[in-house]
């Protein structure tokens, strides 16, 4: 049960790192700011993640997945970063 | 399929997540163009999470593949369509 609340705790502390990111992109100004607020859960969100399984269920075949699951968000989320912001750049009617 | 019957930490964790995916829906649904693509990418992750967290909670480890192919899938989708969107849109 210890083990239970502990990834509960964790997975609690993902989740508000999620909202208030999530808020950011809803109440930022411009899209690059909104970007920014982006990065805080393409970060924390796959490493708490990692956490919480390995707290719960140890080391095994789910936390081998949630591995691999987390190497692909956390390489992929400066290219989709990369890749929004040049595509705000380049949309905006002054270039 | 194991149906957890205690507190489940995986479960309460993955249950949260549709706080954040909701809102992330309604700026998806609202917000500029560039904004959305940022929700999509965003609500992309906050899914294939709860799709891995729920396949360990319950016990169908086979599934979290599913979870991972949407990771890959929506980094490619995002950059797709971002692409799109500064060449044509």
């Amino acid at each position: 049960m210890a083990r239970q609340i502990a990834s509960g705790v964790i997975l609690f502390a993902a989740f508000m790192f999620a909202l208030l990111s999530v808020l950011g992109i809803l109440r930022s100004k411009n899209n690059l700011a909104a970007l920014h607020c982006l990065g805080v859960t393409s970060v924390t969100l796959p490493i708490l993640t990692m956490v919480a399984v390995l707290v719960d269920v140890g080391v095994g075949v789910s936390a081998v997945k949630t591995f691999s699951f987390i190497v692909i968000l956390l390489l992929g989320g400066p290219v989709t970063g990369h890749a929004i912001a040049l595509t705000d750049y380049r949309r905006r009617p002054h270039r | 399929m194991n149906v957890p019957e205690t507190f489940n930490g995986l479960l309460f964790g993955a249950e949260l997540l549709f706080i954040p995916l909701a809102v992330a829906v309604w700026i998806i649904v609202s917000g500029d163009t560039v904004r959305r693509l940022i929700a999509l990418q965003f609500a992309g992750m906050l899914v294939s999470t709860q799709i891995v967290l729920l396949s360990i909670v319950f016990a169908t480890e086979e599934f979290a593949d599913v979870g991972v192919a949407l990771a890959l899938l929506s980094i490619g989708g995002t950059i797709a369509y971002g692409h799109f969107l500064e060449r044509w849109l």
